[in-house]
């Protein structure tokens, strides 16, 4: 699975999943099933997968532990992971890197960017080159979009 | 031994065809080769083989004439082999841009500059340009393999493109249902140059092109985006077209102008990072005044405005309304809500619901569905949580910003007028036919000597909502002449002309006695809603306009409307409810009962503040006899009816039994 970054590039990965049942190790990213409980010393840097059906609030006093946070999408048509992330960011002020794993396409580049994905695996389906176009048409100086977007100054492409 | 074909839609264009014995696609139902059970399944597994030729690739089970031609075994498949049975003058063949050069578009000479259409700068314009680009280059990947058909569909709903029964079609959004006449040159154009000559007018103030080819949509959109029209999020699992009241910024009895917040929440939801891909579609409403013109209560958010007891105008917010399988009204959320915090808020309900609105079922995704599920109380709480850990600034509307949208709305220059002038009540004394019609057909307009007028397309035995392109241009030129080139179109599927000076009114209506488009109708027996039915959606089980259509024959003598007085016909041709069924006074849904279609009536249902949802009386009727049924009913409450009293009334006062008796008592 190619890792492209913010800029639609591909870029090498430093992080591998955890094996099933493993302790947590350094650049391993565990899914949030097999987070020890609260309280037991975690390696650093680490990273969580979470589901889209993840409630938040359950390790919202933990994130700080994580420099990673993988969201699934199992379809891409499923837009949960985008209030995901986007409650990591707002509301919980969540600093490190978010990353898309699973489904998504090259034409929510924008949006998953927008709603503060760092980088997302891609499958072979969607090549880098796809995603390299897709970074090609964001929002430049010459397209600053529609009246409301150019009025506020927060909210809208946060 | 059970013979089928194949069917398919082709990818290019849309077009219904039918696999021919040697593999070809062919679109005359006759070319097609019988299959026995063994050759349908090699021939199902070759054509799966073609994606990028055809979509929607499925069986049709025949039975053979004399002469061995294939006769499609259900109704359905018969309408895709023939086209839409109530227009047996658009006979299957091809269609659309034929490569001539077109003429110069309508938007290149015609501006319409005191529409109350919101104003486009280049900016905007910019973006609707690049969005058609964008759909042009996702279709071009889709024609190429690399996008599947499973990707690129939800990428072509979110541009307002359906693959129905014939073709596929394109559903144009018309922004709070109100457009300019330049606007409606444009869509004339698209309508005579792209599709088949005519466009239908929805309940959700979009127009639906029926005739739509896939490798024309991406020009359509380019040259509508000229006109600053747009078809995004017509369609999908994303925030649609947000409707109001089609006497927005025109009646006497508004608060704020819902304009303005319309327009703000599409600008708001366009695109939407967040909120693109939902468990299902979302639909807002927006009301101005107290009086519910929008019908708020069977939105999944319904906003209406009115004043907190200091006088300030205040949003009312409702959500969890809906039509569809299961309908249900909405459940109010706020009583008292901040205009700043209007985006807010909306964005709260939408967070809640993005993260834990069902997507395992498809009938159960509705945002209605999650507030009965968890409880009303339990969702309003999570959404006053979600939206009380907002920072403060987040998505605040603040008075400088609405006020700049409110800006792009140019005020009209009217005139200041008499009142009640001379020529407009000697009409009225003098002409019978056009006192009937402003009496139904008008309303009462806030500048002093205007007033809105209502131009039925329910004329009895045409389509409910249909308007050919020549149409489109008379009454944009009628527009141009008395209403400063604005044209508003309402959820009951008619045209409304908003700024008429009443010392015109005669002349106007003159003007439409002319074009056949004068039915004295509005709200009444006649103005019937009907969703276009089995005779072009993909998802209908009945064909509802001909239903409409022999309801509104049998009742067409103006004098029999006016002394049945107001009364709601809705017609639905399935489940989905487009035709709003639950909420008309009296309401038709068609159904499939093996194979035959009948229908089932509901009574006492309403949209307005008294938003009811309608109960079923008794048995669904034959299709045939759904006039004579329909009649019934209404002779019951003639009847019963005390003076004054609307059918509505009626029916609240008396209950069920009454009319059930009326329309089974016989049988």
């Amino acid at each position: 699975m190619a890792i492209i970054n913010a800029q639609g590039q591909e870029v090498a990965d430093s992080w591998s999943a955890a094996a099933p049942g493993a302790a947590p190790a350094a650049y391993t990213i565990i899914s949030l099933a097999e987070l020890p409980p609260p309280g037991s010393p975690l390696p650093a840097p680490l990273g969580v997968q979470i589901p889209p059906g993840a409630a938040l609030e359950a390790i919202a006093s933990r994130l700080g532990s994580f420099a990673l946070i993988a969201i699934e999408f199992p379809k891409f048509r499923d837009g949960r992971g985008f209030t995901l992330a986007r409650n990591l960011r707002l509301k919980y002020g969540f600093t490190g890197e978010i990353r898309a794993v699973g489904h998504v396409i090259p034409d929510q580049f924008a949006a998953l960017l927008r709603c503060g994905f760092s980088t997302l695996s891609t499958s072979p389906e969607h090549p880098a080159a796809q995603w390299r176009l897709a970074s090609s048409t964001p929002d430049t100086p010459a397209h600053p979009g529609q009246l409301l977007s150019r009025l506020m100054s927060r909210g809208l492409a946060a | 031994m059970p013979l089928s074909i194949i069917s398919a839609n082709r990818l290019r264009d849309g077009a219904t065809v039918w696999r021919t014995a040697s593999g070809e696609w062919a679109e005359q139902v006759q070319a097609a080769g019988p299959l026995d059970a063994d050759a349908l399944a090699v021939g199902l597994q070759e054509a799966a083989l073609q994606p990028q030729v055809v979509v929607d690739v499925h069986e049709v089970p025949v039975t053979l004439e004399a002469d061995g031609t294939p006769l499609p075994a259900t109704q359905r498949e018969a309408i895709r082999a023939e086209g839409p049975s109530v227009r047996p003058d658009l006979p299957v063949s091809t269609w659309g841009a034929t490569g001539a050069a077109l003429p110069p578009l309508p938007s290149a000479t015609s501006t319409s500059p005191f529409a109350g259409i919101y104003r486009y700068d280049d900016y905007d314009r910019q973006f609707l340009r690049d969005r058609a680009a964008t759909f042009g280059a996702q279709a071009a990947r889709r024609l190429a393999g690399e996008l599947s058909e499973d990707e690129f569909k939800p990428l072509r709903l979110m541009n307002g493109l359906y693959l129905q029964l014939h073709a596929y079609m394109l559903r144009v959004a018309l922004p709070y249902g109100i457009l300019s006449a330049s606007q409606l040159r444009q869509l004339a154009y698209v309508a005579r140059h792209y599709d088949r000559g005519y466009g239908h007018f929805t309940t959700r103030q979009n127009i639906q092109f029926n005739w739509m080819r896939l490798e024309d949509a991406p020009a359509v959109l380019a040259l509508l985006a000229e006109a600053d029209i747009h078809a995004i999020q017509t369609s999908g699992n994303c925030v649609r077209n947000v409707t109001t009241d089609e006497f927005a910024a025109a009646a006497a009895d508004e608060i704020v102008d819902p304009r303005v917040y319309a327009e703000i929440l599409r600008q708001w939801s366009t695109d939407h990072p967040e909120f693109t891909y939902l468990p299902r579609k979302f639909k807002i409403a927006i009301t101005g005044s107290p009086q519910d013109r929008a019908a708020v209560r069977v939105h999944d958010i319904g906003i209406m405005a009115r004043r907190n007891a200091q006088g300030e105008p205040v949003f009312q917010i409702f959500a969890g309304g809906g039509l569809g399988r299961i309908p249900v009204i909405a459940v109010k959320l706020r009583d008292e809500l901040q205009v700043h915090d209007l985006l807010r808020y909306v964005e709260a309900i939408l967070r809640v619901y993005n993260a834990l609105g069902r997507r395992d079922n498809i009938h159960k995704a509705r945002i209605k569905i999650l507030i009965r599920e968890m409880k009303p109380e339990h969702f309003i709480k999570m959404v006053e949580d979600e939206f009380a850990a907002m920072p403060a600034d987040y998505c605040l509307l603040a008075e400088d910003v609405v006020a700049a949208v409110g800006a792009r709305f140019v005020p009209p220059p009217f005139e200041t007028l008499e009142a009640e002038p001379a020529a407009f009540t000697e009409a009225l004394k003098r002409d019978r036919a056009f006192r009937a019609w402003v009496r139904t057909n008008t309303h009462p307009h806030r500048q002093p000597g205007y007033i809105s007028a209502v131009i039925s397309l329910k004329t009895p035995g045409s389509i409910p909502g249909d308007v050919k392109a020549g149409e489109m241009d008379k009454i944009a030129d009628l527009a141009d002449r008395f209403s400063f080139g604005e044209l508003r179109v309402t959820h009951q599927q008619n045209m409304a002309v908003p700024h008429i000076r009443k010392a015109e009114l005669h002349e106007f209506w003159s003007e439409l006695v002319a074009l056949g488009l004068a039915a004295g109708n509005i709200g009444l027996v006649t103005d019937i809603i009907a969703c276009p039915g089995m005779d072009y959606c993909a998802l209908a089980t009945a064909r509802s306009i001909p239903v409409a259509q022999r309801i509104a024959e049998r009742f067409a003598d103006p004098q029999r409307q006016q002394d049945i007085g107001p009364l709601d016909l809705n017609i639905s041709g399935c489940i989905n409810a487009c035709g709003h069924h639950h909420v008309g006074h009296i309401g038709l849904l068609g159904v499939d009962k093996s194979g035959t279609e009948v229908y089932q009536i509901t009574l006492g249902g309403a949209s307005d503040e008294k938003a009811a949802i309608g109960t079923i009386i008794g048995p669904a009727v034959p299709t045939e006899q759904v006039p004579e049924t329909v009649e019934k009913i209404v002779n019951a409450y003639i009847a019963h009816r005390t003076e004054g009293e609307t059918f509505i009334d009626t029916y609240r006062r008396l209950g069920l039994a009454p009319f059930k008796e009326a329309a089974y008592g016989n049988h």
